[in-house]
This record gives structure tokens, C-alpha cells and sequence, in this order.
């Protein structure tokens, strides 16, 4: 059976999609992967009218297949996923499936959006939906886990059968082949040049865990129902030969990111057994991310002392108990990350392991108390440090939706109406806020962003700290903190350089020459989030 | 809301939720393992490692078992903390499908 993926994320890390690849591949079909984004700054189109010319091309490059799946990996795809299926199913006449997150977390809202949806892990309900529909012609409605609408009749088959040894599940299909990216210059889709893609890739993305175990009430996580309780995990050996297939795969591979969210939420011999084994078997540089309840400092001691970590993610989210509260991270005690913060100072020392915290802003619940809190703990945390500020972005299905957003907003973001789907697109254009690179939303918070960033870099004597949160010097901190901002980046990437020059001269030489024919100056805007976010493929 | 540990551990104390749990939040008695509800992160990762069904959430108490609330909270500050699994009782066994074994709860 010809079956077409559309992937909406940018092209190479895309681990669910691979993944059923690889088992759909196993169980003969015929798979190709379509990227209509470039790679690159591609989140602003995502909320741009269609282009029609893309998509008619995409439309030629999948005629032929039987089947579309569309992999929404997160809410913001909507707006292109809806009119995208729309023009599929009216030119090709072929059945279009949903999945991903954005299904997983809001089932009901999607099912309303769209006819043919797999709300949970796809792993074993979308290869015997595939199979079914080879056999009968028919969509079938009676398989658990894919969600299908005929007419009035609605079939809701309930979550699929999941894989509780991960295991038994193959890896991720990396082979790049059938793979058409969308290319501009071109102004078509190109099949991925495999040999190019294999050598061109550095970074990847993997996870070694399957569900979380935390109810952060922001976090589409806590929404899943991933079938049973607590998180499932695969074998050390099993991460070890995925490891090794990755770096066959890819020969200039340096950087693996492990995106399970909280890596030391698994058993201690474990991670011991990991890192004992990863520096045998894999021996490359990784990244990983870890929250403040859990961190240990043995383990880390054994990561970070491997020399291998490139870089720690760890999320504060808020500093003040309210927030805590609100967020459901009340077990992040503000004491442990000023002591974490000391540690991860060594770290970066010792053997240049980044550590980036994550802090959210913009709940409709947040004082300026709050603000302060932030600002306070930033400032007794061991400077400097990379800051991520994001702009809180509420999602439907989440505990704090009805607090952030109101109860109204449900209805029409479940409903399938043509006049209600503009408005789902308009709500998720608003709650898209751009990451760690976007705005907030008020010059208030956008002040103690900037001030959080400060102490990011420096310590403010708390008197002036005092006086700074009583009389709001608007100018002078977003100016302080651009001037501070562009210093730590020119150090941070002199340092980066030197250490590129001295010990890989041709990641050295390309990266340079990267640099000067992309080289444009940076603007900043009103109440922008600035950062010193490092793309991974670029870190030592 | 916290995780404790019930009836069911008692002169058991398998020690399967210690090494899985990410806090480290397990105190051992002479016959019992206990949670620290200051400590417990509410993760839930030992519900399913105990094979005697010895852990429940706080609002999933069972029938009987209230007592073990005050019981976790009070023996967290006397017991020492364990980081890993304590030695298996060598009849642990032979007390896995006794019932009501609270008058066997050694202090």
C-alpha cells in the first residue's frame, strides 16, 4: 500500500513519524515522507495563508498514494493541516489520517476538526487500520485507537493497544529515502539527496522513555492518556544499539539530544548503567534534560564528569510558590536550583557543559510579586547562565485552559464548522507566542525579563535590586540588557570558535563560512525575549 | 498529595519502589518501608514496582488503612533514609498473603 506522510515539523528529527515509518516499512508498504516547511525559521508560516502553489505541488508529489497521515506535533499545525486535508481530499479522493500530539492531547477537539484521528501511540492501531482498509477497501471503524467518522455515525474505538515493552518497538527509520523536501529556490519538492543527508546531518533527537510521570497543568503531557501509569522505558542495551545505528547512519553525527523530559526520573542503577555503557559504546556528546525535584548529585557526577554532556535543560518555570502551585511544580524548591546552579558552574568549568533554565511568564495570574520572585532567584543563582524565557502558551485540554482562556473558547475549538475552524486558527495564532525567540505579551513583564536576563549574567546588589522593582527604569535595563546580551554572545562564541579552531579546524572553517554568508544584523523588537540560545549542531 | 506505604509492606519490605524512586524519599524501619510526604513528588513511579500492591496515592486510601497517613509521616522523621533496596526479610514470603498485619509493625 502507498502510504504518504505529511510533516508539518522541520525535516530530520521527526521521531514518531520515523518510527512508524520503520514498522510500516517492516510490514511492506510503501512509505514516502513529505516536508512542506523548510528547515530553518519556518514557525511564522505556519499561521501565513496557504500557498496555494506549495500545495499544489505537494499534491502532485503524493497522487498516487492510498492513504495520507498527517503528523501534528503540536496544535500550531492546524491551520495548514486543515485547508492542506481539504485540497487532499477534494483533488486525490483518499482517506487522510490525523495524529500526533495535537490529537493525543485533545482527542475531542480533534476528532471535531477532522473525520480520521489516532489519539494515542500509533505503533500497533495504524499498521492493523492500514491492513484492514488494504483488505476491504473500506475504512474500517473498528479498530481500537483510530478514531473514525462516517456521516452522522461516530466511531470512538477508545485508546489503542500500546507496546509496554519499548523494546520490541524497531528504531526509527533514518535511511532518508523517499523523503521530499520542499525546496524554494526550486519551487518544488526534492527528494532528500540520502548520501548528502546522511553527511550533513550532526544532531539528532532521541528519547528513551515513553510517557511522564509529572502533572505540570501547563503541559499538554499531563492531558495524554498513554494507557497506563508512570513512564516506560527502553533497555540500556536497546539505547546502546540505536545509539550505534544513529552514528552508522550518520558518520559527522556529534550531538545527541535525549528528549525524555526529566532524565533522572529513571532508577539510579540505571542511569549509572547508562553512562557506564554510553561512554563505551557510543562515547559522542549529548544533551539531556532534567528537573530540579529529581536531580541527583551522584548521577550527575558520573554524567557530567564523563566529559560527553554538552548541555543540561532544566526547567524552573516559576520561582514564587503561587506559581509553583499553579504550575503543579511545587516539588522545584528554589534552595535546590541555587545549589544545582553552584554545581553546573563547576560543571561548565571543568569540561564546558551549558546549562539552559527554563522560566515561563504571562499567566493571567502572575503579579508582579511573582515577576520579582523570578528576578530574585535569578540573581542568587551562580551566574553566568544561558535564561530561557518563554510566553506562556495555553493549550486546550491543559488544567490551567479554563483559568488562562475561559470555559466559552472550548466549544469552538472542538466543533468542525468552517466559521469555527477560522476561529480555532485565530485562538492558536494568539496563544503562539514564539518560544524562547518570541515577545511577551506586556512591557511589565517584558521589564522583568529583561532584569531576570541581567541577573542571568551578573549579580545586582539587592539594594539596587530593591529600588529597580519599585521604580521601573524601563530604558535603561532593556538597554543594559542588550548591551550585556551582545557581549556574552560575542564571548560565548569567541569561546566556541577557539575551542572549534584548536580541535575540529573543519567544523571550524564551515561554521565560519556559514556565519559570513548568512551574516545579517540582529534587530530587536518591542518586549522581545532575548536569548543566547546556541543551535546544538554548533556547540563544541 | 503523596504516595504512602500500607499494610501490605509489613514484615515484607521488598524494596522494589526504593530503586526506582527519583527522590529518594524511602525511610526503613525494622520490618516496613515508609514515604516521606515532604519528600514524595507525587510521581507515582513505585505504585507498580511493589508486587505486594503496599503503595496507594493519598486519596486512594483503602478501607482501614487511614492510619497509615499519620503512620508515613510520623516514622519518615525516625528512620533512616535508604537509598537503595534494604535486605529482603528471609520469610518476607511467607507473609506476603497474611492480612491484618499492623499489630506486627515494629516501631
Amino acid at each position: 500500500m502507498k502510504v504518504a506522510f505529511v510533516v508539518f515539523n522541520k525535516g530530520t528529527d521527526t521521531y514518531g513519524v520515523r518510527l512508524l515509518t520503520s514498522i510500516l516499512r517492516k510490514e511492506g508498504h510503501d512509505v514516502s515522507l513529505n516536508f512542506p516547511f523548510e528547515l530553518g525559521d519556518y514557525a511564522d508560516e505556519l499561521f501565513q495563508d496557504v500557498d496555494e502553489n506549495k500545495l499544489s505541488k505537494l499534491i502532485d508529489v503524493i497522487d498516487g498514494a492510498d492513504i495520507v497521515l498527517f503528523s501534528l506535533l503540536t496544535s500550531y499545525y492546524i491551520k495548514q493541516a486543515y485547508y492542506y486535508t481539504k485540497a487532499i481530499k477534494e483533488k486525490l479522493a483518499i482517506p487522510v489520517v490525523w495524529g500526533g500530539s495535537h490529537c493525543i492531547a485533545d482527542p475531542e477537539g480533534s476528532f471535531g476538526q477532522h473525520d480520521i484521528i489516532c489519539p494515542g501511540e500509533a505503533d500497533i492501531c495504524l499498521p492493523e487500520f492500514l491492513k484492514s482498509y488494504e483488505k476491504t477497501k473500506k475504512i474500517p471503524t473498528d479498530i481500537p485507537g483510530m478514531w473514525v467518522r462516517k456521516g452522522d455515525k461516530e466511531f470512538k474505538t477508545g485508546m489503542p493497544e500500546i507496546y509496554e515493552n519499548l523494546d520490541e518497538v524497531p528504531f526509527p527509520d533514518c535511511s532518508y529515502t523517499n523523503n521530499f523536501e520542499w525546496d524554494s529556490k526550486a519551487g518544488n519538492f526534492i527528494d532528500m539527496d540520502v548520501q548528502d543527508a546522511n553527511l550533513k546531518k550532526t544532531h539528532i533527537y532521541t528519547t528513551m522513555t515513553r510517557g511522564c510521570v509529572y502533572k505540570c497543568t501547563f503541559c499538554l503531557h499531563s492531558t495524554m492518556n498513554f494507557g497506563m501509569k508512570g513512564i516506560r522505558r527502553h533497555s540500556v542495551d536497546y539505547m546502546m544499539r540505536e545509539f550505534e545505528y544513529l552514528s552508522e547512519q550518520f558518520p559527522n553525527l556529534r550531538n545527541i539530544g535525549l528528549a525524555d523530559s526529566d532524565l533522572y526520573l529513571l532508577p539510579k542503577r540505571f542511569l549509572f548503567d547508562f553512562i557506564n555503557q554510553y561512554k563505551k559504546r557510543v562515547n559522542k556528546p549529548f544533551y539531556f534534560s532534567v528537573s530540579p525535584a529529581t536531580w541527583k548529585d551522584d548521577v550527575s557526577e558520573a554524567f557530567f564528569n564523563s566529559g560527553l554532556v554538552t548541555s543540561v535543560w532544566i526547567g524552573i518555570q516559576g520561582a514564587s510558590d503561587k506559581m509553583k502551585k499553579y504550575y503543579g511544580r511545587n516539588m522545584d524548591k528554589n534552595d535546590k536550583i541555587v545549589d544545582i546552579s553552584k554545581q553546573l558552574r563547576e560543571y561548565y568549568k571543568k569540561h564546558g557543559s551549558e546549562s539552559f533554565y527554563h522560566m515561563i511568564w504571562d499567566s493571567k495570574v502572575e503579579e508582579e510579586e511573582d515577576y520579582i520572585e523570578n528576578v530574585k532567584l535569578m540573581n542568587q543563582m551562580r551566574q553566568p547562565f544561558e535564561l530561557r524565557n518563554h510566553s506562556l502558551s495555553v493549550l486546550p485540554g491543559t488544567e490551567i485552559f479554563e483559568s488562562e482562556v475561559g470555559h466559552s473558547e472550548r466549544a469552538i475549538l472542538k466543533s468542525g464548522a468552517e466559521e469555527d475552524i477560522l476561529k480555532t486558527v485565530a485562538f492558536y495564532t494568539d496563544q503562539y507566542s514564539g518560544g524562547d525567540a518570541g515577545t511577551v505579551r506586556t512591557e511589565l513583564t517584558s521589564y522583568y525579563v529583561s532584569l531576570a536576563n541581567i541577573c542571568s549574567l551578573i549579580t545586582i546588589p539587592e539594594k539596587i535590586l530593591d529600588y529597580l522593582f519599585v521604580n521601573h527604569k524601563y530604558k535603561l535595563i532593556r538597554k543594559l540588557e542588550k548591551t550585556l546580551y551582545s557581549s556574552n554572545r560575542r564571548i560565548s562564541l569567541l569561546r566556541k570558535a577557539t575551542y572549534l579552531f584548536f580541535n575540529r579546524p573543519d567544523d571550524f572553517k564551515r561554521i565560519i563560512e556559514g556565519r559570513i554568508k548568512n551574516f545579517k544584523r540582529r534587530k530587536f523588537g518591542k518586549n522581545q525575549i532575548l536569548t543566547t540560545y546556541p543551535d546544538p549542531n554548533r556547540l563544541p | 498529595m503523596t504516595y504512602l506505604v500500607g499494610e501490605n509492606c509489613i514484615r515484607c519490605k521488598l524494596g522494589d519502589c526504593v530503586e526506582v524512586c527519583p527522590v529518594e524519599c524511602f525511610h526503613e524501619g525494622p520490618n516496613m518501608l515508609v514515604i516521606d510526604p515532604d519528600e514524595c513528588i507525587d510521581c507515582g513511579i513505585c505504585v507498580p514496582e511493589c508486587p505486594l500492591d503496599a503503595i496507594f496515592s493519598e486519596d486512594e486510601i483503602p478501607d482501614g488503612q487511614e492510619k497509615f497517613l499519620e503512620i508515613n509521616k510520623e516514622l519518615t522523621q525516625i528512620w533512616p533514609l535508604i537509598y537503595e533496596a534494604p535486605k529482603r526479610p528471609e520469610d518476607a514470603d511467607d507473609w506476603r498473603e497474611v492480612k491484618d498485619k499492623f499489630k506486627y509493625l515494629e516501631r
